[in-house]
């Protein structure tokens, strides 16, 4: 065994300057190297975890906003069309109306036109008569050759007056 | 032409006091010279969470080698614990190696004493090819197993399935006595296995650079940095598959009861 040991070099003092050589190189890399790089990679990997669920979160909400968006717009659409309806039908009652109200507006016009006619016709009518008689007695007068007085000529024209109805019908 | 000389134990190139100062422990220094430059250029990145181009390629081995470990032990908060212990394990045993090849590492001698008397000996030797730095790192590693087995099941219930009363489990006793023996057997051929292999292409290095020393040695350059990294990983692997029996096998056995399987297999 002795042998052996020399042979092989094997030396107390040697084989444990290397175990705490070994030792010591155990406690600066994980000192130095493997807790903070392992830290800084967990931290990393938490952080990009955190991010792809932000990410996810994200995409839902968008998703939702999208989906409320359409909701939101087909109801607006809906809204529009029954706006638009509703102002077709307003338009349309407001036209009938105002038709109503221009058609019985010009039957009124056409009513007291009709009636300033009929008041004009028999001013007329009876100016005619008036001037008409008047023509009569004058003609009369010239064909009877003689002139009638102030009293006479009014009773012609009054009996004239009234013996032409046709003038005035 | 000269001899080619090797030597089995390490040399020693300087004394002080009592202490021999051997060649591959002077590599051991470099490497973690090394190491600690390393460290001293991860601390100045300040651990940004936005990293640099060097900080980034330091956190892909970190973390790499944090998912194969823990590919293993399927369990993150223990992966944590074992974590600093196999990845400096891995680390340190592939840079010694790789750090083996350098020239002037074998090359570079000096007139020393040897053996009784005075010869050139190399300055720099391959640490791993010292049976007391493979030895070291085996011993350390299977303390610790015994530890985060100790502190994870209980004191008494991880000695347990190495010491149980004779009279009372005879076969769990002498099974017990088998896990020992296999406990001691792990670190037997932890540091056999390292050593033999980087010592074996120390030599192979050397024989084939005294026959033919153009261009020969290259494709063996390129198998010893592929041995190198793989001593390393399967040093850093079996470590974390003891470390997961040591958490975990014996509470099985409370379960069924079922004699205790001795782990030297696995070694």
């Amino acid at each position: 065994m002795g042998d052996l040991v020399h042979a092989l070099g094997i030396q107390w003092s040697a084989l444990m300057a290397q175990m705490v050589n070994f030792a010591i190189l155990i406690f600066v890399l994980a000192r130095f190297v493997y807790k903070p790089i392992l830290k800084v990679i967990d931290e990393r990997r938490a952080m990009v975890e955190k991010s792809v669920e932000t990410a996810r979160e994200i995409d839902q909400f968008k998703e939702r906003v999208d989906q409320d968006r359409l909701v939101i717009l087909r109801k607006a659409d809906e809204e529009a069309g029954q706006m638009l309806e509703k102002a077709a039908q307003n338009a349309e009652a407001l036209r009938t109306e105002i038709e109503k109200a221009a058609h019985a507006h010009a039957a009124q016009i056409m009513k007291k036109g009709m009636e300033q006619l009929d008041v004009e016709r028999a001013r007329v009518a009876k100016e005619m008569q008036s001037k008409l008689a008047h023509a009569i007695v004058l003609s009369a007068e010239k064909i009877l050759r003689r002139e009638f007085s102030k009293e006479d000529q009014e009773s012609f024209e009054k009996e004239l007056k009234e013996n032409l109805p046709a003038l005035t019908a | 032409m000269s001899k080619v000389a090797i030597s089995l134990a390490s040399e020693t190139v300087a004394h002080v006091g009592g202490f021999e100062i051997r060649n591959t422990m002077l590599m051991a220094w470099l490497a973690m010279v090394a190491l600690f430059i390393l460290c001293a250029c991860v601390r100045s990145t300040r651990y940004k969470l936005i990293p640099g181009r060097f900080q980034a390629t330091v956190e892909w081995v970190i973390s790499g080698l944090y998912d194969l470990f823990a590919s293993i032990v399927h369990d993150d908060r223990l992966s944590r614990k074992f974590f600093p212990l196999v990845s400096t394990i891995f680390i340190f045993i592939v840079l010694g190696n790789w750090m083996g090849i350098l020239p002037g590492v074998g090359s570079i001698t000096i007139q020393a004493m040897h053996e009784g008397h005075m010869t050139a000996i190399p300055l720099f030797r391959s640490m791993n090819a010292d049976v007391n730095m493979t030895l070291a790192i085996a011993i350390s590693a299977i303390v610790a197993v015994q530890f985060f087995g100790a502190r994870e099941l209980g004191a008494s219930s991880y000695s347990s399935k190495f010491i149980a009363a004779p009279w009372r489990h005879p076969m769990q006793s002498f099974v017990g006595l088998l896990e020992m023996i296999g406990e001691f057997s792990r670190i037997i051929s932890f540091t056999f296995r390292l050593f033999g292999n980087i010592f074996a292409g120390e030599v192979l290095l050397l024989v084939i650079s005294y026959l033919v020393p153009y261009v020969a040695p290259i494709p063996f350059l390129a198998m010893e940095l592929f041995v190198g990294l793989i001593q390393g990983l399967v040093f850093a692997l079996l470590t974390t598959v003891f470390l997961k029996i040591a958490v975990t096998e014996h509470e099985a056995h409370h379960d069924d009861d079922a004699p205790v399987l001795p782990a030297a297999a696995a070694a």
